[in-house]
């Protein structure tokens, strides 16, 4: 079974998404393999009113229910945002609520982000923290967004440790250099897309390997950032990974399961000794 | 499983020649083409001292690893006579088969000259480091549009754009019009459409599968092309037949 927790649907302006529509994304899921996907709106990182990318995402999920992990999108900084919350989550069923900071003009230390968490925090809803969605080198010259500062993502790792969080779209070198930070805290996850090789892991070990030792299996999310990126990519990744298959299959689906379920990471987890 | 020769390769000792050559051939890759480029410490400006060590490792990896690891003869081209004279060694005593060049300087700059002109006396290719950074390119850095200047003065010499150019829809389009031009899908940008773009603009037979290991996953690399909407001949053209052909085999 694999689980694909980095996943979006919707329009983006600087370049045509191919699989970008439900269709497409369907069926490259189903070439891919993928059994189920966490579905985040692509339009509303964008978009002013987030809400238009809900409700595609949304229809996304009654249709195809048996694969389609629907996250919603709300800007703190926006007005309204609680009604749209409350929407998501007490009438359309959104599972996760996936924040894009950077790309909404807020810092995590605002108020704005602390009252979207302890609403979170609330209804026990995974918040995701999207550090990137492009590489900084290749965004359109007119919108450069820089990545989400981990280790403010830290301090709010370690301010509300009653609610899940995921940090998405990391590099290791962006990651580890917030260890110290995150390695006192049971209520995070990190995924994989953007972890591509030696760049982000000195010395000649996979990136995995190097991830399990430092930080444990139990944390680590297989997500593949389509459709801005191969699937293939971040699945193979996995797939030919020198780990247990017992690790491997936390980082497939195990750990995914476990964040829908409303699981921490437990406290006797830990990294490799 | 289907043969794959990785054109972008980068070794700096002893274990990242072991580990990379045990990592390619299980993976079902037949060939490797490599250049050391030490010290990776962010210049890339070897001295003639320098770039003749590196080439030394290489061509000690090539006998090492007969008919599986093939070299490219690094130089720094702001040292002209020494890059000339190392050329001659690489290919002619080493039997390498081609240039490489990083960020010595700007592949525009008037030290490429001669470089240039051996190549084309010799029909071997020139792998050209190149990646368009928003956010600023390293010094001596070359961006699509001087590969494409340098393609338009040299049309007898096949360059290879490594990494598609970084930003690879800028890459693309900068050197489409230029056959002389192939590209190579090293690196770390696994943008989805890549490929397909790549091979619906300037053809499959115009693409090269590297990896630019250790820097980068091969597995990475490789689902760039086991993932593209692509047809498995064209997929074979790019992970093999390509380079096969390039290479003289």
């Amino acid at each position: 079974m694999i689980v694909d927790f980095f996943t979006g649907t919707g329009h983006w302006p600087f370049r045509k998404l191919r699989h970008a529509d439900i269709r497409g994304l369907m069926a490259l899921l189903g070439s891919e393999g993928i059994d189920g996907a966490f579905v985040y709106p692509i339009s509303s990182i964008l978009a002013k009113d987030c809400m238009e990318g809900n409700r595609e995402v949304h229809q996304a999920a009654q249709d195809h229910p048996s694969t389609i992990i629907p996250l919603a999108c709300v800007n703190p900084a926006f007005p309204g945002w609680e009604a749209d919350f409350a929407e998501c989550f007490e009438k359309m069923g959104f599972r996760g609520l996936r924040l894009f900071p950077t790309y909404h003009g807020y810092r995590l230390e605002e108020r704005f982000f602390h009252d979207v968490v302890e609403a979170a925090e609330e209804k026990q809803i995974p918040l995701i923290l999207s550090v990137r969605i492009e590489d900084e080198r290749q965004h359109h010259w007119l919108v450069k967004v820089p990545p989400l500062d981990l280790e403010a993502a830290a301090g709010a790792i370690a301010d509300f440790p009653r609610t899940t969080f995921v940090l998405s779209g990391a590099t290791y070198p962006e990651l580890y250099s917030a260890r110290q930070s995150l390695e006192h805290a049971d209520n995070w996850y990190f995924d994989i897309a953007r972890m591509q090789g030696r760049h982000d892991n000195p010395g000649p070990v996979e990136v995995l390997v190097r991830a399990i030792d430092d930080f444990g299996a139990e944390r680590i999310l297989f997500g593949s950032n389509a459709p801005f990126q191969y699937i293939r990519s971040s699945l193979l990744k996995v797939l030919h990974a020198p780990i247990g298959e017992d690790e491997r299959d936390l980082i497939l689906f195990g750990n995914a399961m476990r964040l829908l379920a409303g699981g921490m990471r437990s406290k006797a987890d830990g990294a490799r000794q | 499983m289907m043969k794959i020769i990785d054109t972008h390769v980068h070794l700096c000792d002893d274990e990242s020649f072991r580990h990379t050559c045990d990592l390619e051939q299980s993976a079902g890759v037949v060939k490797i083409v490599v250049s050391c480029l030490e010290p990776c410490d962010g210049d890339y400006k070897p001295t003639p001292e320098q770039f003749r060590r590196n080439n030394a490792r290489v061509h000690e990896w090539m006998r090492r690893e007969t008919d599986f690891v093939e070299g490219w003869a690094y130089v720094n081209p702001e040292h002209e006579r020494e890059s000339l004279d190392e050329i001659d060694r690489a290919i002619n005593e080493y039997g390498m088969k081609g240039i490489k060049l990083e960020c010595g300087c700007v592949c525009t700059d008037p030290h490429y000259r001669p470089i240039m002109v051996i190549a084309d006396s010799l029909g071997i290719p020139v792998l050209q480091h190149s990646w368009f950074k928003i956010t600023g390119c390293i010094p001596g850095e070359s961006v699509p549009h001087d590969i494409a200047a340098l393609a338009r003065d040299f049309p007898g010499v096949t360059i290879i754009m490594a990494h598609m150019g970084g930003d690879w829809q800028r890459g693309i389009k900068a050197v489409r019009s230029l056959p002389n031009v192939l590209v190579d899908t090293s690196g770390s940008i696994v943008d989805c459409g890549m490929i397909e773009e790549a091979v619906e603009e300037l053809g499959a037979e115009r693409i090269l599968f590297g990896t630019d290991l250790p820097d980068i996953d091969f597995w990475t690399n490789l689902g760039k092309i086991e993932g593209a909407a692509i047809s498995a001949e064209q997929k074979r053209l790019i992970l093999y037949g390509n380079a096969s052909r390039l290479l003289g085999e």
